[in-house]
């Protein structure tokens, strides 16, 4: 269904233990590289997500560092082995020290 | 001289088989069988019913923003010539300013429009045909009504959509979807489906999509959901609009629609960025997105707009064009190989924004630059300027505003075009010479809109 926040995690509907799953993230948040000028507001400071870490139970399984070209709203995929019924818990980290996290139950 | 090749050989092949089935046509008499084939060739290569050319002929296809305004001022520049105006709709219905008359804030008469008060007023034949083929190397038109030659020729055939790039392979589908939930951005019966299901709206969600790439009026969306939310929030219904958009935030005049969606329509309207549609389940009345789907009770769905078919027909579409729009040179709108032919309007490759407004100022252009030409005189680049109203609330009416003018495009064809190019863009800083806007939504800004549209029918009609 529609997503209605800023940050979410999408799961196949249906998977069996064991199985490799697609799972989809994404956050809502602007990019901004630092080096935009407006001409009466000068430059734009840095703003966008730097880091992103999942985690699966309280094992950190993927750690990415971005940079200012990660795209405005990144929306990051990956495989994922469903060894355990565990909360796959991700946060994303931008420049300005906000740290947003979703999180979402795998049961097999 | 200049030498082109017939772009289809069949044409001209066929002339003496043309000219036996017409015979065999004649013979057979009015309202009896016509041997297989030969009807339809018979008909678009008899003469149109079109009073004879008087001096040099110009022909516009497409009675749009761009080729209304083309038919008159060519007209206007050269009043000897003689212009005929090639159009499918026995009406004119404008889509600039339709979002208002959705949302009842004013009645169809409002943007129904008559081609054959605009032929009288400005002295020009209005043609209701359509156009099959060009010949350019015999300089012939053949259309639905017949043929007719050409001095120069102005293509202004406006968009067509790209169902694939929104996962719409099948043709099943594509009637299905443009047939269930059209997009309403070719004016017309679109238009009139769209206005019945909005009145006809009760509760739930309905779902507004907009295209990725550059679409006609790209304010257009988001004005017509501030438009529809205003529906529902009259009526006080449990309904709210969802708008999924493809491009990550608010592609213009974002501040002006962002207080708007907050301010407004807060229970009415949801904004959903970074939507990439895959597909279209018409059946199950679902949005098949990357990320999520969305189930809706009704929709709208806006595909990615291409340039129309009449060009690809043609043969002239620019091969690095990813929205299959003409290859033309960039600054003075003709041909590459063919001074006679221009292509105006929606149809451009030129990043200019596909709306009503800038068609009407670079037809303007462009029809002096065409008689400049046919006189030896060569003109001076100008960019197109645009200027646009969205109505954002409806209660009392409140618009917001952005005008520009157009720097060169960026996409160049030659070294010097380049050249040129980048050194306009570095200067300034953007894609345009100047820019003017105002966010403030006020009931000022709507009385504004209102006259802007008055101003520019009369442009059009008057």
């Amino acid at each position: 269904m529609a997503s209605r926040r800023k940050t979410a995690i999408r799961l196949p509907r249906k998977y069996a233990k064991d199985e490799v799953i697609e799972v989809k993230t994404r956050i809502i948040h602007p990019n901004h590289n630092g080096r935009m000028a407006y001409k009466d507001q000068g430059y734009i400071a840095e703003y966008y997500v730097w880091k992103i870490e999942i985690f699966y139970g309280d094992e950190s399984i993927i750690t990415v560092s971005a940079s200012a070209a990660l795209s405005q709203n990144p929306y990051f995929t990956f495989m994922l082995r469903a060894t355990h019924s565990a909360p796959l818990r991700v946060v994303w980290v931008d420049t300005q020290g906000d740290q947003y996290t979703e999180s979402v139950d795998v049961v097999v | 001289m200049r030498k082109t090749i017939s772009r289809r050989g069949f044409l001209k092949g066929s002339t003496s088989a043309i000219v036996g089935a017409a015979g065999l046509a004649a013979g057979a008499g009015a309202g009896s069988q016509v041997s297989h084939g030969a009807a339809p060739t018979a008909l678009i290569t008899r003469h149109a019913d079109i009073p004879a050319a008087k001096g040099t002929r110009a022909v516009v296809v497409g009675g749009g923003w761009g080729g209304l305004t083309m038919a008159k001022y060519l007209k206007k520049e050269a009043p000897d010539w003689d212009v005929v105006l090639i159009e499918s709709h026995a009406t004119f219905m404008s889509c600039p300013v339709s979002n208002l008359w959705l949302a009842g804030l004013i009645d169809l008469e409002f943007i129904s429009h008559s081609y054959l008060t605009a032929a009288k007023n400005n002295n020009y034949i209005y043609f209701n045909a359509t156009v099959i083929d060009v010949d350019r190397s015999e300089r012939v038109v053949y259309t639905s009504g017949g043929q007719l030659t050409y001095d120069y020729l102005i293509l202004a055939p406006g968009i067509d959509y790209d169902w694939p790039a929104v996962g719409m392979l099948d043709p099943e589908e594509i009637h299905l979807l443009h047939t269930h939930y059209p997009a309403a951005f070719k004016p017309g019966s679109e238009h009139l489906t769209l206005k019945r299901k909005i009145d006809e709206f009760e509760k739930g969600l309905f779902v507004l999509t907009v295209p990725s790439g550059n679409y006609r009026c790209l304010p257009g969306p988001y004005e017509r959901a501030c438009m529809i939310a205003s529906v529902f929030k009259r009526k006080k219904l449990k309904a709210k609009v969802l708008l999924l958009d493809f491009n990550p935030k608010v592609k213009i005049k974002a501040e002006g629609f962002q207080a708007a969606f907050q301010e407004l329509y807060k229970d009415y309207l949801e904004y959903v960025p970074s939507v990439t549609v895959h597909r279209v389940d018409v059946l199950n009345k679902t949005v098949i997105g990357e990320f999520d789907d969305y189930q809706f009770d009704d929709a709208s769905i806006y595909p990615r707009v291409r340039g129309a078919l009449l060009i690809e027909t043609l043969g002239l579409v620019a091969e690095s064009s990813p929205q299959k729009e003409a290859r033309i040179n960039l600054f003075r709108n003709h041909l590459h190989d063919d001074l006679r032919v221009y292509v105006i309007g929606d149809s451009r490759p030129m990043g200019y924004s596909k709306s009503g407004s800038t068609a009407n100022d670079e037809a303007k252009y462009v029809a002096k630059v065409i008689v400049g030409l046919d006189k030896g005189k060569k003109l001076e680049w100008k960019g197109p300027y645009t200027s646009c109203y969205s109505m954002v609330n409806a209660d009392p009416p409140e618009a917001i505003y952005f005008g520009s003018q157009y720097l060169p495009p960026l996409i160049a064809h030659t070294p010097m075009d380049m050249e040129r190019t980048v050194k306009a863009w570095i200067e300034r800083g953007s894609a345009f010479a100047w820019r003017d806007q105002n966010m403030n939504r006020s009931p000022e800004m709507g009385q504004a809109m209102y006259a802007w549209a008055y101003g520019y029918y009369k442009d059009l009609f008057g």
